[in-house]
């Protein structure tokens, strides 16, 4: 395994998104999807997840409710909302197009010029 | 964001904050716990596994500051932070904040009591159908009219959609449980529909009804239906005797109409005007004379008019014609009382302006004693917005609480302005409507 990636500045919001849109997931449940999916490549402050849950529900992307966990704890569900579902759609394309041209300048050579 | 989710989570964070408070611990503990076991599977004890899941979540507190960040101080935690803030402020300094809003209370009070006492009798207008087109037409403006000029002008002039006239009858109610002397008076059949008033119940007097032998109805005011008759609604049609004679009730007026209003204020029923004999009478003068102008005459055009009629009926009969006016109604009823009142008013706008100056003087030279809290605060970090909005909170704490105050002494002045005043200012009595602090509704 490869030395852990810091994340990249504000895309933790859409990796939150992203990984409840696949099914409703508890806080340790996000954390554990993402570094499942990202082969724990990714370094995430665990505690910096929350705040962006609360801010992504004050928005409106996701909606939470009490549930049971697989150990029968109590624990919030986080689910993604149709706003949410429209934002994660509209951030994914956004980062695909930021990544397709900064790659793009980033192998520019003295030819192409 | 849409405003309905900003609203949301606003009612959400205030109404709920105690529960989000507990909704936060509750799932971030669920998080470390989670982690340690999911540590204590790979081999560490329980007490070490926790220690090491709290530390890789980092700052408890920190998170859970940031999650109220995230969804925001609600306004009114805000507002009651700083009102907290404002009380203590006012009672570590009761003798500032004592004397700023008794200050601001008498202003206020004076202010709003002289108001209501003005709205009432000058600004509201009287409660008819477009009362500024009424006038009085009466000898020397004040004096009573006999019938045959009552009868000359009326049909002499073109001035005047309708013209319709009063006389004074006080007669004794009998036939009831105990007689009662009752103020009212006799009407002309198209005084009330000239007036635009409608009866609460019943019907107006009908064309024809001021004939002689036809007269014989009543309309009874809303105070004499409820005190003689108790309310009953089925009082339509019941005989009374008046003087004497036998009458009909046919209807009763609405609780806020009063008839006339500058004379016989007080008059409780109201009967057709018959003239019979007195029909050629230019003497015995007993008739206010009220009139509706027509769409698109002026009171200059209307006063030229009647005038010139009474000119030539002054060569005709003479003695009897001379100076007759024209007043528009709201004139005669509010009269000589206008300009006093006005300059009342203008005098407590004044105290009210140095009510204003002496409390902002007040609250500068208190500002001044706090730079250092100010500083401090500023120090700390709060932002410039911040503290005005903290200043403000305390301002509007005053004058909250001096208006507050200042309304209850309003409303003991106006009652003590009403108890005080002379008989004869028109209307005042209506000064205590509440309608007067939330008129909205249109002019009748």
């Amino acid at each position: 395994m490869s030395k852990q990636l810091d994340l990249l500045q504000g895309t933790l919001d859409m990796l939150i998104l992203k990984a409840i849109s696949l099914s409703p997931l508890h806080g340790y449940g996000i954390l554990l999807r993402i570094q499942q999916i990202s082969n724990k490549r990714l370094e995430i402050q665990q505690g910096s997840l929350y705040p962006a849950l609360y801010r992504l529900e004050h928005h409106g992307w996701i909606t939470s409710e009490w549930g049971e966990s697989e150990n029968n704890r109590r624990a919030r569900y986080y689910r993604l909302t149709s706003t949410g579902k429209r934002q994660l759609q509209a951030e994914t394309e956004r980062w695909n197009e930021m990544t397709a041209v900064i790659a793009g300048i980033l192998q520019a050579t003295p030819e192409q010029l | 964001m849409s405003w309905w989710t900003r609203v949301r989570s606003w009612t959400k964070s205030t109404v709920r904050s105690t529960r989000m408070e507990r909704d936060m611990d509750e799932e971030m503990r669920f998080h470390v716990e989670a982690h340690a076991t999911e540590l204590m599977k790979r081999g560490m004890t329980r007490e070490k596994a926790l220690r090491q899941a709290r530390l890789e979540f980092g700052g408890l507190e920190t998170a859970k500051a940031q999650c109220r960040d995230a969804v925001g101080v609600s306004f009114l935690e805000t507002l009651m932070q700083d009102l907290r803030h404002s009380v203590r402020g006012m009672l570590r300094t009761p003798v500032f904040a004592l004397t700023a809003v008794i200050v601001l209370a008498l202003g206020i009070g004076a202010t709003t009591a002289i108001f209501s006492v003005v709205d009432a009798v000058l600004l509201r207008p009287l409660a008819y159908r477009d009362s500024g087109r009424l006038v009085t037409i009466l000898m020397s403006g004040t004096g009573p009219v006999s019938v045959a000029n009552y009868i000359d002008w009326r049909d002499q002039s073109r001035s005047f959609s309708t013209m319709g006239a009063a006389v004074f009858w006080s007669p004794n109610l009998t036939g009831v449980d105990s007689p009662e002397h009752i103020t009212g008076l006799k009407v002309t059949q198209n005084l009330f529909p000239m007036l635009g008033i409608e009866p609460m119940l019943g019907r107006l007097f009908l064309e024809g009804e001021d004939k002689d032998g036809a007269d014989r109805e009543v309309i009874l005011s809303h105070r004499l239906w409820q005190r003689r008759f108790s309310s009953d609604p089925a009082v339509l049609g019941k005989p009374i005797v008046l003087d004497g004679n036998a009458f009909v009730i046919v209807g009763v007026m609405p609780p806020e109409f009063q008839f006339a209003p500058f004379w016989a204020t007080k008059a409780e029923l109201w009967v057709p005007n018959a003239f019979g004999a007195r029909i050629h009478s230019r003497g015995g003068n007993s008739l206010r004379i009220f009139a509706r102008l027509k769409d698109g005459v002026s009171l200059t055009q209307a006063r030229a008019e009647i005038a010139s009629i009474t000119a030539r009926l002054e060569q005709q009969f003479p003695g009897t014609n001379r100076n007759v006016v024209v007043t528009p109604l709201k004139e005669k009823v509010v009269g000589s009382i206008e300009t006093p009142l006005l300059v009342l008013l203008a005098a407590v706008g004044f105290v009210l302006l140095i009510t204003c100056a002496n409390v902002a003087h007040m609250l500068l030279a208190r500002a001044a004693t706090r730079q250092k809290e100010i500083a401090v605060r500023a120090a700390l970090g709060a932002r410039r917005g911040r503290l005005i909005r903290q200043f403000l909170t305390e301002s509007i704490l005053l004058g909250g609480v001096g208006g507050a105050l200042g309304l209850l002494l309003a409303v003991l002045g106006t009652r003590a302005l009403i108890a005080l005043s002379p008989a004869n200012i028109p209307r005042v009595q209506t000064a205590l409507d509440l309608g007067l602090y939330l008129r909205c509704r249109p002019p009748p």
